[in-house]
Formats: structure tokens, C-alpha cells, sequence
């Protein structure tokens, strides 16, 4: 159960405009869930793997990778694995090119990773109730159905 | 002559809500903040305990811990209220950053992080309130339930 300080933030929250209209179900996403957008950004100097994976299939980077740390090494390949492959390595170069000979289907994508290619992928940021509650002692980082009911009733009977 | 020797209190839980807690780029949890001006503590050890949900990690693979501070008791640093509470970080925050901790594997694995020295974020001694602000960014919520804390022990000398 919400203390009083936090179930009275909560009701004047869903008080506000952006929660006309909707359905019990749809407020409680729309405080309650994380985010999640397409962001689309140019690959830049250092290709992550999962913007890699959105050019050219979640297969074609696996391969990619496995390609990459026969050529790199494993040890190198673990370091950068997190941060990213550089697109203007040689031994990357070298790798895409030899992707870009042996698939020829791949040619204009692994020409687009090089030129630095806009890539769309999706991400997962924090639910609005971090930003709307913040400051607010003791509101839980999710809001417990029967809570929000409760407050939801005395906000909009 | 005497021999002067580093003291451990017993450790004690801090205040913070981690279950639950999304990932995010700019949000995490503050801490309610302790009160050093009765035990007088040189230092305190932080030790931050986090769980997963199931799921991949992503982004940056692990979980950041920031001090916060205050020198009379009620002013606390950047936007920190001193209360447990989600709090946006500013950009650039001033918030210091105490430890990481890497969250690399998937399967609702818990990670310890180490202990973690609040003292030397203000220049080696405790302000009069401190308190840390936890960031998830494993692209994983918390788990809802369990396995979540935050606990520090009190550090001090003794003459002997």
C-alpha cells in the first residue's frame, strides 16, 4: 500500500490532461511502462553490434562477429565487443570487404556501414513515473495494480 | 606507543527502493539520507547488492552508484531531496560517481558490487548527510521482489 504522500502525488497526477480519455488499463501503461522509441542515428565512427544487427539481420552480424574474432582475436574482440567494432579498423575494413566479396547481396549494406549508415534501432528508457514522482519519498518504482486502482477511483470517479 | 587502528561499526541498511527499478539513461533512486552528525563516521563503506529480471542486458551492462551530500544538513547536492525517491540526473550532473557495477550475463543473475568508499567523494571526509543515488542502465528492470540492497558500514579509528 502507497503512503499518503505518495498516493496523493499519484491521483494528482493522473488528474492531469494527458490522462483523459484513456481507459483505466492505458494509464496505468502509460505511467507504468518503460518507453520505448525508434531512435534513428548514423552508425558513426564505432559500429555497435546491434546496430549492425538492424543493417544487415541478426545472422549476418553474428557471422560478422564470428568473422571478427577469428581475424581479431579473441582477447581483442571481447574488449571491443561491448563498446562497439570500428568501422575504420583495417582489420575491420578488411573483414567487411571480405563480407562485401564473398555475399554479394550484402555489398550496399557493408558499403553503407563504412559511409556510416543511418540505422534505426529501438530503445528502452525508464517509465514516466521516474520523472513525474520524482522527489517523492517512498513511491515505489512500480505501482502495484491495486494502488493504482485506488487512486485512479478517487482521481476520476 | 600507542597504535592507531581502523574501526568497523556494525553494517547497517540504507534506505533505497531498488525493486522494480527501470533502466535508464537519466533516472535512477536516491537514498534516504544518513545523519553523520551523531556517530561521526570518518568513513562509510557502501555495498550495493542488485538482481535482474530475466532478460538480455544491453546498453552500458551495469549499474552506476553516486554519492550525494550535504554541508548543513537540508541543502543536498544537485537535486537530491534526501528521501527515498526517484530522481532525474541532470546533464552534467554533480552527483559523484562512487562504483559500477557490471551486469554483463542474462538469466536474473544478482550482482554484489564492492565496497565502495563515500568519503572519498568530498575530498576524503563525510559530510554531515550523505546518502547515493543508484542508475540502472542494463536495459533490464530490477527484479520486483528480492534480491535488491544497498547496506555501509561506519568507519573510525581507535587509539590503543
Amino acid at each position: 500500500m502507497l503512503p499518503p504522500n505518495a498516493h496523493t502525488a499519484l491521483v494528482a497526477e493522473l488528474r492531469r490532461p494527458r490522462y483523459n480519455g484513456l481507459t483505466e488499463a492505458q494509464a496505468r501503461t502509460a505511467l507504468n511502462d518503460p518507453v520505448v522509441r525508434q531512435v534513428q542515428r548514423p552508425s558513426g565512427r564505432r559500429v555497435d553490434l546491434i546496430d549492425l544487427a538492424a543493417l544487415v539481420g541478426a545472422e549476418a552480424a553474428k557471422s560478422f562477429a564470428a568473422v571478427l574474432r577469428t581475424n581479431l582475436g579473441a582477447d581483442i574482440f571481447e574488449s571491443i565487443k561491448v563498446r562497439g567494432v570500428d568501422p575504420g579498423h583495417p582489420k575491420t575494413v578488411e573483414v567487411l570487404n571480405a563480407i562485401k566479396a564473398g555475399v554479394p547481396a550484402q555489398a550496399a549494406t557493408v558499403d553503407a556501414i563504412l559511409a556510416g549508415a543511418v540505422v534505426s534501432v529501438e530503445v528502452v528508457d525508464h517509465p514516466r513515473l521516474m520523472d513525474a514522482f520524482a522527489g517523492v519519498a517512498g513511491m515505489p518504482n512500480r505501482i502495484e495494480d491495486a494502488d493504482f486502482t485506488a487512486a485512479w477511483t478517487e482521481a476520476r470517479p | 606507543m600507542a597504535d592507531r587502528k581502523i574501526a568497523y561499526d556494525t553494517s547497517q541498511a540504507l534506505t533505497i527502493t531498488l525493486n522494480s527499478l527501470a533502466s535508464s539513461a537519466t533516472a535512477g533512486r536516491e537514498s534516504t539520507a544518513v545523519d553523520n552528525t551523531t556517530n561521526k563516521y570518518l568513513d562509510a563503506l557502501v555495498q550495493v547488492k542488485v538482481t535482474l529480471q530475466t532478460g538480455t542486458p544491453g546498453n552500458d551492462k551495469g549499474v552506476y552508484v553516486y554519492a550525494y551530500g550535504s554541508e548543513d544538513g537540508s541543502t543536498y547536492t544537485d537535486n537530491a531531496t534526501g528521501t527515498d525517491a526517484a530522481i532525474t540526473l541532470r546533464d552534467p550532473s554533480a552527483l559523484v560517481l562512487i562504483g559500477f557495477i557490471p551486469c554483463p550475463d542474462s538469466g536474473g543473475v544478482t550482482y554484489e558490487g564492492s565496497p565502495m568508499s563515500v568519503a572519498r567523494a568530498f575530498g576524503g571526509r563525510l559530510p554531515r548527510k550523505w546518502g547515493i543515488v543508484v542508475r540502472n542502465y542494463t536495459n533490464v528492470a530490477l527484479h520486483a521482489s528480492a534480491g535488491n540492497s544497498a547496506s555501509y558500514t561506519g568507519l573510525y579509528e581507535t587509539i590503543a
